[in-house]
């Protein structure tokens, strides 16, 4: 079997040093070595060096990589390099890379044994977010980033990396410690622990107690039911991102203001995506420039105007009409002044790097297909990776829920918080928010809590639970800011309490005791 | 071969055997109606789509299996991979202990059918259509097609209902104290006495699991119609010490609203006039008169409970 020759890639955009890093290893090397550049940089790789060989392409057409691949096949052929480095083009793709070197022969003589990202803290800090989707693909193959290190700007450093690690949180740093811990310390490892807690009870190690099933049912149970409804929020966004153009949006919902809120709120009623699925829309909204006022009421509203929500309040209260056209009313009231209070909010609500790591996202998912231009393909991967992000969290929403569900219920729900109004009304919020009950069974649990909460703390849950819970924050969270999702929940809050306040007065004024 | 595998690309299989393996589950706990113990089968229509859309994505996976990559997320998997893990483990457990009111269930046997537990869910429907035979033979009565509702809507009668006014649309809890609100059998005693004797010679009106919650409603809302028209409801007993004092008790079935977290049990009060002490979790076949009572000044239908036994507990939930 022929030797493996070990490869060194070092990736970087324009002019951040990419060959200045691979002269600084050659330099006092003695091994046979190939440099095979896919860029014409201002320098020139080694020169002046005899045992190093220099190679370069152009790899702006995509199509022509077979010619590349043969050409470096016949060089190491004919000469038998014990290294080789790679000089990538710093406005390509890294996927472009994978195709040259893993989709050709090239991989039976070749391994690659690191990547390298080289960069500036000027770069990183204050050009990376405007460059596409291809500086994203190298940061994230990267093993190893090597930032330039002057006086002037050492305290720019540690923002540097912290920007880096936002879009490849496992890259080490040449200058800079990583702690491999931190990386089983992630949200995906709950889910590795859920198997195999879920093994150990099914080969009866763990007894399997009335709890215990009771948990890790109410876990099955609800991803059984959010996946769906996640898959149907991602699937949608993904049409509205591939298939509908900004320009379109901007021709139904800027117009008017009023036709957009109109259509914000109605169609719910024709689109009936549940709580989970809307997070996906909204982030797919805001990055296809909808103004913010509109997207949230879009986030508020939709929940309640589902046809299924409605019938279920309807039935949960024994067919009590005026409780479901209340519920209504005041979460469309609530969405409105929320939404309005949005109107002069100039932040940006999703993370910096939002849009960028989806692309990234996209582009990283495992496959490369070569027709990746297609609207297909786009939809389905997008779809994928908006689903496979979100899963996770779901499964941590519904794993606390449960075990509240099955722990601390069975005791609160024995107090009577009925006493103190706003003790009520906060239990209510605190119910709705660890429960993350679906928004079409809250109804259902409000009802019989209504011996404990009366009818304030009853419609704070009812309120609240459909559009900020447990497992909405942890979803929003993933795509918008912090700053955001506080001054939200806060506006959202309060703007329920003072709505039930200011019903429950007026009707007392009418005459009707709440 | 060898070269092949040499190009295998690993997270495309794990998202090809997440895929698929999600795709047989669900497949099969559709098909095998399992999935009816973790959820309702409302959500039918979106397990479907999300088949198709898994289906969309086996095909994607499959077509990347031999293109390598230099990096892997393997980790992006673990959640689909615990899931199934979670409903495999799951769809072969028994999860009947889920439907006893506060995972209790009945603590000892009255007789020797009591606390035997049938072992597979898949009976869900057919349970109660047996039962619903046995107890339309027991009757006489000849038994109605299966998928129709055996009830009969009572005649309009001539006589003017005694108008109760209704409650208040909103004016659900006031800040009493619970004992306020404690039964009184002297509540019932308002009915009107020829109504009563006209819907007692009106067809029985029979609970199953699929009609359950819709005909209690259905009763709840026009109590005044229903009034002495005769009730067969199976069910468990539920007692609440903070509102029957007198050995009174619901007969509930746990009812799903959309999902099992979601599960709690409704059903109606039944008068026990000091009879049937059965402990909670018992299983009943109960026959009475419908009656009016109220419940936190909501009108409410009770139960004037006449003939009782007990019976197996019935598998599955009722869905709303």
């Amino acid at each position: 079997m022929k030797k493996h020759i070990p490869t060194y890639v070092v990736t970087g955009f324009l002019s951040t040093g990419k060959t200045s890093y691979i002269n600084s290893l050659l330099k006092n090397s003695s091994q046979k070595t190939l440099a095979i550049q896919f860029e014409q940089g201002v320098q020139s790789i080694a020169a002046n060096t005899p045992n190093v060989q220099t190679v370069s392409f152009d790899i702006h057409n995509p199509k022509d990589f077979t010619a590349i691949t043969q050409k470096i096949q016949t060089l190491i052929a004919n000469n038998s390099f014990e290294k080789i480095f790679i000089e990538f083009n710093g406005m390509s793709d890294f996927k472009n890379l994978e195709s040259i070197i893993f989709d050709s022969k090239l991989s039976n003589f070749l391994t690659i044994k690191e990547v390298v990202y080289i960069s500036t803290t000027d770069f990183v800090l204050n050009m990376l977010k405007h460059i596409g989707p291809s500086q994203f693909s190298q940061i994230y193959n990267a093993d190893k980033a090597k930032i330039w290190q002057n006086e002037a700007n050492k305290t720019l450093i540690p923002a540097a990396k912290k920007s880096l690690r936002l879009i490849n949180p496992k890259i080490k740093f040449s200058n800079g410690f990583y702690f491999k811990l931190l990386s089983l310390l992630n949200f995906s490892s709950l889910s590795l622990f859920l198997i195999i807690f879920t093994l150990l009870v099914w080969a009866k190690i763990i007894p399997a107690t009335a709890h215990v099933i009771k948990i890790l049912s109410i876990i099955a149970g609800v991803c059984l039911e959010a996946f769906p409804f996640l898959l149907l929020g991602a699937f949608f966004s993904a049409i509205l991102q591939k298939y509908i153009s900004i320009q379109q949006i901007e021709n139904l919902l800027k117009s008017n203001p009023i036709k957009a809120s109109l259509i914000a709120i109605l169609q719910g009623i024709i689109v009936p995506i549940c709580d989970c699925g809307i997070i996906n829309v909204f982030r797919a909204l805001i990055i296809r420039k909808v103004p913010l006022p509109i997207a949230i009421l879009y986030l508020l509203a939709t929940p309640f105007m589902n046809p299924f929500v409605m019938l279920s309040t309807y039935y949960a209260f024994s067919g009590n009409i005026a409780i479901v056209a209340t519920r209504i009313g005041l979460a469309l009231l609530c969405a409105g002044i929320v939404s309005l209070t949005f109107i002069n909010y100039s932040d940006n609500p999703l993370l910096k790097n939002s849009s960028f790591t989806l692309e990234l996202e996209n582009n990283t998912l495992y496959s490369r297909n070569i027709d990746s231009n297609s609207r297909y393909y786009n939809v389905i991967n997008y779809t994928q990776n908006e689903f496979l992000n979100m899963s996770k969290y779901v499964i941590i929403g519904a794993t606390i829920s449960a075990l509240f569900q099955v722990y601390l219920w069975p005791i609160l729900v024995n107090y009577s918080f009925v006493q103190i109004p706003i003790f009520a009304i906060t239990t209510g919020f605190v119910f709705a928010f660890i429960l993350s009950l679906c928004a079409t069974a809250d109804a259902m649990i409000a009802s019989s809590l209504i011996n404990q909460l009366s009818f304030k703390g009853v419609f704070s849950f009812m309120l609240l639970g459909p559009v900020f819970d447990l497992k909405n924050f942890l979803l929003l969270r993933k795509v918008c800011t912090y700053e955001f999702i506080i001054r939200l929940a806060l506006t959202i809050i309060i703007t329920i309490t003072a709505v039930i306040y200011l019903t429950s007065l007026a009707a007392n004024f009418v005459g009707v005791t709440l | 071969m060898k070269n092949k595998l040499h190009y295998l690309n690993k997270e495309a299989l794990q998202a090809f055997l997440s895929y698929t393996l999600l795709f047989i589950l669900l497949s099969y706990l559709i098909i095998s109606k399992k999935y009816l113990q973790l959820v309702v089968p409302r959500l039918v229509p979106f397990l479907v789509f999300m088949i198709f859309i898994l289906c969309l994505f086996m095909v994607d996976s499959f077509k990347n299996l031999f293109r390598k990559k230099y990096k892997y997320n393997c980790q992006k998997y673990a959640p689909l991979f615990a899931v199934f893990f979670l409903l495999m483990f799951l769809s072969n457990h028994d999860l009947s202990i889920l439907q006893y009111p506060n995972l209790i269930a009945p603590k000892r046997p009255i007789s020797q059918n009591i606390g035997k537990v049938t072992p597979l869910p898949s009976k869900t429907l057919t349970v109660d259509e047996e039962a619903k035979k046995t107890i339309l033979e027991a009757m006489k009565i000849p038994a109605a097609p299966t998928n129709k509702i055996a009830v009969k809507q009572p005649k309009s009668t001539e006589e003017t209902v005694k108008e109760v006014p209704k409650a208040p649309a909103l004016a659900v809890v006031s800040n009493k104290s619970l004992d306020d609100f404690i039964f009184d059998d002297e509540i019932i005693e308002q009915i009107p006495i020829k109504q009563e004797a006209n819907n007692a010679n009106l067809e029985p009106i029979i609970l199953n699991s699929n009609n359950f919650y819709n005909e209690l409603i259905k009763i709840t809302n026009k109590i005044d119609d229903y009034q002495g028209q005769t009730l067969i409801i199976e069910g468990y007993i539920l007692r609440d010490k903070t509102l029957f004092s007198t050995g009174d008790f619901y007969l509930a079935r746990m009812a799903m609203t959309c999902c099992i977290a979601d599960i709690m049990p409704f059903g109606l009060v039944c008068f026990a006039h000091g009879k049937y002490d059965y402990p909670d979790g018992t299983w009943i076949h109960a026959e009475g008169k419908i009656t009016k009572t109220t419940f936190f000044n909501m009108p409410q239908a009770g139960l004037k409970l006449e003939k009782v036994k007990v019976i197996e507990p019935i598998e599955g939930y009722i869905y709303p």
